[in-house]
């Protein structure tokens, strides 16, 4: 079971030593220092028999369920060659690796691939 | 091309004036999210974007390109970037992340693997996506990682070899926007339903695994072996 401490005590912050920060988390006080365990998250789940009745508004969330984004991840070795392979896939967004792509052709580019930056 | 309408986020521009990761967004609005703390060998093959589609809530992409044929020093590198990027998100809360990148290294050579598993991220497929001339078995170097909180939005991914790129494959994540989606849960009756799952629930749980995790890492290093802060 893990426990869940409910805030970073100050020997488990960043800069503190691995081994204070180890000690601190494998016993429940060090130096004074008391760690408060978040048990109760367990406690608070919604228990059999306590879920709401479906009612008459039960499937209003459903608005919006066809609505899909697109998210793409390509190597494309060079922007604007292989641009043009992108086009028909119809992504909203693109993240793109091992691109090159000269900073002095920004300007123009905005203006080949659409309306620019926002 | 001048209806597609893209806004192009730039990784930080090489000394040769080129640059080499970027985020392409259609929908919706994206800025550029600053990382401070970001190793500096990665300033160059790191960019990171907030974006906010049309529908839906913001969505926080990061595109990476690793060291091609990394040294053992290299993959140490990127094993901390990726704890230093978990890290961060996991303090930002229940924000959406994805980050997906050309890793140059598989998953499973990298510890930092374990720690995303253990506070719930996952790639989004584990096809191989990279094929060269020389290579004897095609490998998924190529991750689109998800963290809890966009996995349920997801709702198809597809490899697509045939889109005309050489070596790689390209990855399609479709997800569903507009409001948080329903998690299946037991109601009276003895029937499943569908419900928001409340965000007492999630709050600070991945943190809080990770610094389980992190603990028993160092704890199996004797408190030797300090990792993930830069």
């Amino acid at each position: 079971m893990w426990w869940l401490p409910a805030a970073t005590p100050t020997c488990l912050a960043a800069g503190a030593p691995i081994s204070k920060r180890v000690d601190c988390y494998h016993g429940c006080m060090v130096e004074g220092e008391v760690l408060v365990m978040r048990w109760t998250f367990w406690q608070e789940r919604r228990r059999l028999g306590e879920a709401k009745k479906p009612g008459p508004g039960a499937n209003q969330d459903k608005e919006g369920a066809g609505e899909r984004l697109t998210v793409g991840s390509v190597n494309v070795t060079s922007l604007t060659d292989n641009w043009k392979l992108l086009e028909p896939l119809a992504v909203d967004v693109w993240l793109l690796h091992k691109f090159w792509f000269h900073q002095h052709e920004a300007a123009g580019l905005p203006h080949a691939l659409g309306q620019g930056a926002k | 091309m001048k209806q597609l309408g893209f806004h192009m986020l730039w990784g930080k521009e090489q000394s040769d004036g080129t640059t080499l990761v970027g985020i392409a967004v259609k929908d919706g609005r994206a800025r550029v999210l600053e990382l401070p703390g970001l190793p500096k060998e990665w300033l160059e093959r790191v960019v990171a974007a907030l974006w906010t589609p049309a529908v839906g809530v913001s969505v926080v992409l990061v595109s990476m390109y690793g060291f091609t044929s990394p040294t053992a020093a290299q993959k140490t590198s990127l094993n901390h970037l990726l704890l230093w990027l978990l890290e961060l998100s996991e303090e930002k809360g229940a924000v959406q992340w994805m980050i997906g990148g050309d890793l140059n290294v598989q998953l499973h050579e990298l510890p930092a693997t374990y720690w995303l598993a253990a506070t719930g991220w996952k790639d989004v497929h584990d096809g191989a996506t990279c094929v060269a001339a020389r290579t004897i078995r095609a490998r998924r170097i190529d991750a689109v990682l998800c963290n809890r909180h966009v996995q349920s939005r997801i709702k198809e991914v597809e490899l697509i070899w045939d889109a005309g790129f050489p070596v790689h494959a390209v990855q399609l994540v479709k997800v569903q926007g507009g409001p948080p989606p329903k998690h299946r849960v037991w109601k009276a009756g003895r029937q499943y339903g569908e419900e928001v799952l409340p965000k007492k629930e999630h709050q600070g749980l991945a943190s809080n695994l990770l610094r389980s995790t992190r603990s028993d890492w160092d704890k199996a290093c004797g408190g030797q072996c300090d990792v993930g802060h830069h």
